[in-house]
């Protein structure tokens, strides 16, 4: 049973992996509350970063 | 000022006082950590009145840091990071006040109070008595109102890993709580342990961690200016955390009698966690890694953090092995898991807490910081905590490698020493580690405000122009928050309710039909002195399903036996031996004694006095102490009732062959074997004459006096003497035992007789002894001399059988005149002198006839002098 469990939660996850690598809409969402985070601490998240999904909130979709 | 305004000062308020509370609640907690530590190395430090128990210090301990020092900075981090997450400020500061003082007022005052005065509940983690749990339960709900409205009002697409992380810490441990700290008093034994198993991870699991985590994913792009690496992947480790986590649960009791099933799954469980939380970890470390420049090792509070997230890998991945069932088997019990649980809760529950309580510091305005005490005190904790885990790990690996080998126990303890000493060294290094710390927030520069402080909560609504189009995403969030309750309640069901199903068909279909699982009235009260007193947190009583368990402790612990145990104190550390086979192993006055003073009857002993049970001598218990003892023999007592077909008979012959062996043992570790194991109760010199010897019922056997023959000595060794105090010392090896053995056949000084001239061994002697004999002696110690005469029955230990035992005239004359102590022999006060020693001529007789070994021959040690030094 928990071997069921286990497997049917990690299909789950993948199933959002999937999305994620499928949609940029869906990524670009995904990422967005880190960089709203940055704003609520008065920090604005600079365009250069390095991190994985870079902030293209003001330019739309990827 | 404005209402924005006020409400930030209220808020700083309370941060600053749980903050306070934070720091008492570690210092106070880490004292009584270091006192349990030294009471390792000296049993007596302190006296040895009630209060300070080693097992109520040690409750005082876990459950401090717990609650006294992560519960209050955690609400101090709550209260900084929610505002800023969801732009809202918190439900009420009048809520926030009440709250402060049921959680430090209550909670954790009362708590540590209530267990010291000997009120509590033997369950780990769950340790304050259970209307302080109640009081913590409420305190939770109450967390949920005064956070929660502030997360629902939030969208759930925009809300930041750090708010998911807050939001379900808060919702599962108020889920969770109540399973550890309940459950366990209402199903016995085994059915219990289930759940006793899912709270001792969730603490750790569902309370700790996602608290700890949430800091992280808050003060490391605070810190550095830059967002997360993966946001989508900082959220799928969250919902891993929760899915997984909780199906740790019985990894604590694995080859216990709990389903197999359950032990495997939890096995999976575990290992698949440590694959979450390596996903994790990468996440935050990519995080610092992309943000570049040397922040990280600048920024104290960061270097705090990241430390933290370092080594929550470290001990992730270290849970993750320890649950793997060959490895568990080796490790499990010892101080292994302890230096594991330090790196949990100090490496990365404590790291993480520090962190944001000096990120936080810095945006209280007013407030005074220094740091460079802050940075010394990094240090100082960080080389404290290293040495312990190094320390402890160590000294894991040596206790698990002896119980492997056929030694006796204290073999584990002695080794030990060495390493618990340095553990006290290391605690106070930590200590003044953290009292650094803590003094860091009092001295230095005023703080003033920085950017962070600025941001202003309370914000109409979060980003309306992603609300519209992110509607699909916070279904999908909101379908997968529905889904971790479901998985929550799934584990609970597929981890407490189905094994404590599966456990209560097993026993209502194994339990023997005259099994004595009911405590009588006096043992249940020993069961409470035993369960508030911490026994169990250094004695097991489950024997688990090893060959290392079964060789020493004897059969594997069954559920069915459990029955009576309400709540469960199977433990989860041995420091001393397994208990749960100790009925009839030991007679009460030996009990009795060991409680008084275990270095009475067991030299190496690291055991505390419970001096408090008696008044003032070991021959005058309390009731208290009785009662104890009283419980103490029951455990086990229902299997062994079960397996008494399959005892040996006390009187089976010892080995053919121990006349052989005993001519090869070497007398150096003879010595050696004795002077560590027997002569707390028989003396260094064998006469039975220490405090804890004289104290026993019957009294500890001279050995010095009377001479038992090889075959009666290793019978003794091999199964003990029933009635009495002299356990079966099977454990040792047979070399330890032919060297003791022979050892204590040199101890025997029996010289012919007479010390008087004119009583010179004569036939006419010999029928005047023969007479006293018969007329004193026959009824009890048989007409042959062999301890089987009609009376003989009514009495354990049974009357001394001459046949295996010679007897020197102190000795007779000592016995004749005194009897024994605690056993049928009375005292005969009215035999002459040359009576007695007439008698005395009579009872070498029979040892003479049986050994071929003349009376008038001087009676030497047998083999092996020429090795004594």
């Amino acid at each position: 049973m928990i071997a069921w469990l286990i497997g049917i939660m990690t299909l789950i996850l993948v199933l959002f992996i999937i999305w994620r690598a499928r949609s940029s809409v869906f990524r670009e969402r995904c990422e967005a509350p880190k960089f709203r985070f940055l704003e609520q601490l008065g920090i604005s998240p600079r365009q250069e970063d390095n991190s994985e999904n870079q902030p293209k909130l003001q330019g739309g979709t990827e | 000022m404005t209402n924005t305004g006020e409400a930030s000062m209220s808020t700083n308020r309370l941060i600053r006082a749980h903050t306070y509370a934070a720091f008492g609640g570690l210092l106070l907690s880490a004292l009584f950590g270091l006192l349990v530590s030294i009471k390792f190395d000296a049993p007596e430090f302190l006296g040895s009145h009630a209060w300070e128990t080693w097992g109520r210090l040690r409750y005082d301990h876990t459950q401090g840091i717990l609650y006294g020092w992560l519960g209050n900075a955690f609400i101090a981090f709550l209260y900084y990071a929610v505002p800023r997450l969801t732009q809202r400020n918190i439900t009420s500061s009048r809520l926030g006040w009440l709250l402060f003082w049921t959680w430090n007022l209550v909670a954790v005052l009362g708590g540590w109070s209530l267990v010291l005065a000997g009120s509590s509940q033997p369950l780990e983690w769950a340790e304050f008595p259970l209307g302080i749990a109640a009081v913590i339960e409420l305190a939770l709900l109450l967390l949920i109102i005064q956070f929660g409205v502030a997360f629902w009002k939030c969208g759930k697409a925009e809300l930041y890993v750090a708010g998911w992380y807050l939001l379900g810490g808060l919702t599962f441990t108020t889920l969770a709580y109540p399973v550890g700290n309940l459950l366990p008093h209402l199903l016995p034994g085994a059915m219990g342990a289930a759940f006793s198993g899912l709270w001792i991870h969730d603490a750790v699991g569902i309370f700790v961690t996602p608290f700890a985590t949430a800091i992280a994913y808050f003060v490391i792009p605070a810190v550095t200016r830059k967002p997360i690496y993966s946001h989508f992947y900082s959220m799928i480790g969250f919902w891993l955390l929760f899915l997984v986590y909780p199906l740790n649960g019985i990894h604590h009791y694995i080859y216990s009698a709990l389903p197999m099933s359950a032990q495997h799954a939890s096995e999976v469980a575990s290992i698949y966690q440590g694959v979450d939380v390596i996903l994790v970890v990468t996440n935050l470390l990519l995080s610092i890694a992309i943000a570049g420049g040397s922040v990280w090792l600048r920024d104290i509070p960061l270097r705090f953090v990241w430390t933290s997230v370092v080594l929550y890998l470290a001990v992730s991945i270290q849970g993750s092995v320890q649950a793997v069932m060959a490895f568990n088997s080796f490790i499990h019990f010892t101080d292994w898991v302890i230096g594991h649980s330090h790196l949990a809760m100090i490496g990365f529950a404590s790291f993480a807490a520090m962190g944001a309580l000096s990120h936080i510091w810095q945006s209280i305005p007013g407030v005074r910081m220094s740091r460079r005490l802050l940075a010394w005190s990094y240090w100082f904790i960080v080389v404290g905590l290293g040495l312990m885990v190094i320390d402890l790990t160590a000294a894991g690996l040596v206790q698990a490698s002896l119980w492997r080998e056929h030694t006796l126990w204290i073999e584990s303890v002695r080794a030990s020493q060495p390493f618990w000493i340095f553990r006290s060294l290391d605690g106070g290094l930590l200590i003044i580690g953290f009292m650094m710390f803590a003094a860091s927030f009092f001295i230095g520069e005023l703080t003033s405000p920085v950017v962070t402080a600025r941001i202003s909560p309370n914000v109409a609504s979060c980003a309306p122009q992603l609300r519209r189009t992110d509607r699909w995403i916070s279904t999908a969030y909101g379908a997968t928050f529905g889904a971790g309750l479901g998985f929550f309640v799934l584990s609970f069901v597929a981890l407490g309710v189905m094994p404590a199903l599966a456990l209560h068909r097993l026993m209502t279909r194994t339990t023997p039909l005259q099994a004595r699982l009911e405590l009588t009235a006096q043992e249940r009260r020993g069961q409470q002195i035993y369960a508030r007193n911490g026994c169990a947190y250094c004695h097991t009583e489950q024997v688990r399903f090893t060959p290392a368990d079964e060789w020493r402790f004897g059969s594997p612990t069954e559920a069915w036996e459990t029955q009576g145990e309400y709540p469960q104190m199977w433990g989860t550390r041995r420091i001393g031996p397994d208990l749960a086979r100790e009925a009839g192993r030991r007679s009460h006055d030996w009990q009795l004694v060991h409680l008084y003073n275990p270095r009475f009857v067991v030299p190496d002993s690291m055991m505390p006095s419970y001096a408090w049970l008696f008044d003032g001598s070991p021959e005058k218990p309390s009731d208290a102490a009785r009662d104890l003892v009283a419980y103490l023999n029951t455990l086990g007592r229902a299997a062994m009732h079960a397996q008494n077909s399959e005892r040996a008979r006390e009187d089976e012959p010892a080995p053919g062959d121990a006349l052989v062996r005993f001519a090869q043992g070497n007398l150096m570790e003879g010595r050696a074997v004795f002077e560590a194991n027997c002569s707390g109760c028989h003396g260094g010199d064998g006469r039975g004459k220490t405090e804890g010897g004289r104290a026993l019922r019957p009294v500890a056997f001279n050995l010095v006096d009377f001479r038992l023959s090889p075959d009666r000595v290793w019978q003794a060794l091999q199964r003990g003497v029933p009635g009495s105090s002299m356990p079966s010392w099977s454990e040792l090896s047979e070399d330890q035992l032919q060297a003791v053995a022979t050892y204590v056949q040199t101890l025997s000084q029996t010289p012919p007789l007479p010390p008087d001239e004119s009583y010179a061994p004569t036939p006419v002697l010999q029928a005047a002894g023969e007479r006293v004999y018969l007329t004193h002696c026959a009824r009890c110690h048989g007409i042959a001399g062999d301890g089987n005469g009609p009376d003989a029955k009514a009495y354990a230990p049974r009357p001394a059988n001459f046949l295996q035992m010679e007897v020197s005239y102190r000795g007779a004359e000592d016995v004749i005149r005194h009897g024994v102590p605690g056993s049928g022999m009375p005292a005969w006060p009215l035999l002459t002198p040359q009576e007695i020693q007439a008698v005395t001529v009579y009872l070498r007789s029979f040892y003479a006839a049986k050994t071929g070994v003349g009376q008038s021959e001087p009676s030497h040690a047998s083999t092996g002098s020429e090795e004594m030094p």
